[in-house]
């Protein structure tokens, strides 16, 4: 027996697979700073310069989860 | 306790942590809600809440409506813009415009940011004097103007203390109490999330409201609450001989309280103890809208950044390389070539793309800041919903990573993005230059 509201569990659920999506940017950051680190180990003077690119290459395959991330929202708290 | 060895030491300090932690969770969990004060959740909407109470679809929202209509978020931004002209005036009266040697303390504050940015913008945009007398400037602002907006949300009394109203169809809101010429909510349970506010509910209160908000006088009440202690304990009393489930149980119970709280409040929602009714607990669903809330958690601002910061990539492209920017989105030249080099023809596809990529950028710069901002002000209320101390201590300590790290992600994307329009086509001579250098000199 399931109580309360279909709507809002329907919500719930569509939030919950919106999310699923972030395991991709999740792989694609993990990756990147695997780049990142083994390049530092092979070249520890260009570290700073490394980092910094891989921080901007963070930020562009976050987004990507952030997009994901505003469309939970909207479900949860527009819809 | 310096003759206590490692081992007992740690000991002692692990015990000490965890009497501590035991203290906060009996005060979030016992303490707090005993008083009628514990953790509740705020509203969580996503457009910025009209300090009136109303709603995105009313006609006072907005400018338009006065004071009343302005949004919480809006009231965080003209704040922060306070704060960072004052920032910027004191800082240069306390350097002597700058002339000082040895740097005043907010000297250094500002040489540190500023140094920041214009470091990044030397890395990314070179030395050109557009980059370094105009992107710089602007990248600055908008780190430091974040900055101040993302952090102000973690100051005390932002996005908690505020104006109550009823809470409108939909939102969740709280029981209230007036005391001491304030209303405050009235939370009597740990990890309570509130009632869903209906239609109805919302118009006994505003009826409430509108009848001039009239309490009733203390000699009611006392009678009210006397007439429901004496029916409660009968009614205990008849159905303890009932087997009856916890459930069929308490709606019994509701219904009598709902009964006696509606002699002394019209069409009451929530169904209060004999205990709660003496004490003058209102029985409606009220919500507070904060005064002020993070600034960044409201799209307009953030889209208005990012179209700013298109803007200013657009101009910038258009003062370095002329109108042949606009070449990077329709190439002339390769559809003028295309009698020569027929698959040339192929640039003017790749430059329809960019168009599409442009507008992207609107979209990624401001759902970007828009959503990190958002999520954390929902993780610390859920936080301090779960554990009102210690924990949430934890998370705001986090938060102030992330507002940072993001202010410094829009700056810096802005100067890379203007240092991409700037560059254009034939940017690679001044990439071979830098790769003559040695790479330890770059700089973060």
């Amino acid at each position: 027996m399931i109580e309360g509201s279909l709507e809002v569990g329907l919500q719930a659920l569509g939030a919950g697979l919106a999310m699923f999506s972030a395991f991709g940017p999740g792989i694609g950051i993990g990756l990147l700073v695997q780049g990142a680190m083994q390049a530092i180990g092979r070249n520890p003077d260009a570290a700073s310069a490394i980092q910094q690119n891989m921080i901007l290459g963070i930020v562009f395959t976050e987004a990507i989860a952030i997009y994901a991330l505003v469309v939970a929202l909207i479900i949860l708290f527009v819809l | 306790m310096s003759n206590l060895n490692p081992t007992l030491r740690g000991l002692v300090y692990l015990g000490i942590g965890i009497a501590f932690l035991v203290v906060c969770a009996g005060l979030s969990f016992a303490v707090l809600p005993g008083a009628g004060i514990g953790v509740g959740l705020p509203v969580i909407t996503v457009p910025g809440e009209a300090l009136g109470g109303a709603l995105p679809a009313d006609e006072d929202y907005g400018l338009g409506g006065g004071l009343a209509g302005w949004t919480n978020t809006f009231v965080a931004m003209i704040l922060a813009d306070i704060m960072v002209l004052a920032f910027a005036f004191l800082v240069r009266r306390s350097s002597k415009n700058f002339t000082r040697q040895v740097p005043s303390r907010l000297q250094s504050w500002a040489e540190l940011l500023g140094g920041f940015i214009y470091s990044q913008t030397k890395n990314f945009a070179g030395l050109r004097p557009l980059a370094l007398n105009w992107l710089f400037p602007l990248a600055a602002t908008i780190f430091v103007f974040l900055l101040a907006v993302n952090w102000m949300k973690l100051l005390p009394g932002i996005e908690s203390v505020g104006v109550i109203h009823c809470a409108h169809e939909g939102f969740t809101g709280y029981p209230t109490r007036y005391s001491g010429g304030s209303y405050s909510l009235y939370v009597d349970q740990a990890l309570y999330a509130g009632e869903r506010a209906t239609e109805e509910t919302y118009h006994a209160c505003e009826e409430w409201k509108e009848a001039g908000s009239v309490k009733p006088s203390k000699e009611a009440l006392d009678e009210a609450a006397n007439t429901l202690a004496a029916n409660e304990a009968a009614l205990i009393a008849e159905i303890d001989t009932l087997a009856l489930n916890d459930a069929e149980r308490q709606a019994r119970i509701d219904a009598v309280r709902l009964e006696a709280v509606e002699e002394v409040w019209e069409h009451p929602f929530f169904p209060l103890t004999a205990d709660e009714l003496r004490s003058g607990v209102i029985p409606y669903i009220m919500a507070v809208t904060p005064y002020v809330r993070g600034g960044s958690t409201d799209l307009n601002l953030t889209l208005g950044l990012a179209l700013v910061a298109f803007f200013a990539i657009q101009i910038f492209g258009v003062a370095a390389q002329g109108p042949a920017y606009f070449q990077k989105f329709i190439n002339l030249d390769a559809i003028g070539n295309a009698g020569k080099n027929p698959i040339g023809a192929i640039n003017f596809l790749v430059g329809i793309f960019e168009i599409v990529s442009e507008i992207g950028k609107i979209i990624s710069l401001a759902f970007r800041l828009f959503g990190n901002m958002f999520a954390g002000g929902i993780l610390l209320a859920v936080m301090s919903l779960l554990v009102a101390f210690i924990l949430p201590a934890v998370f705001i300590g986090l938060e102030v990573i992330i507002t940072s790290v993001q202010a410094m992600v829009f700056a810096i994307l802005t100067i890379v993005f203007c240092a991409q329009a700037m560059e254009g086509h034939h940017g690679e001579e001044h990439h071979d230059d830098e790769h003559d250098q040695p790479v330890s000199n770059v700089t973060i």
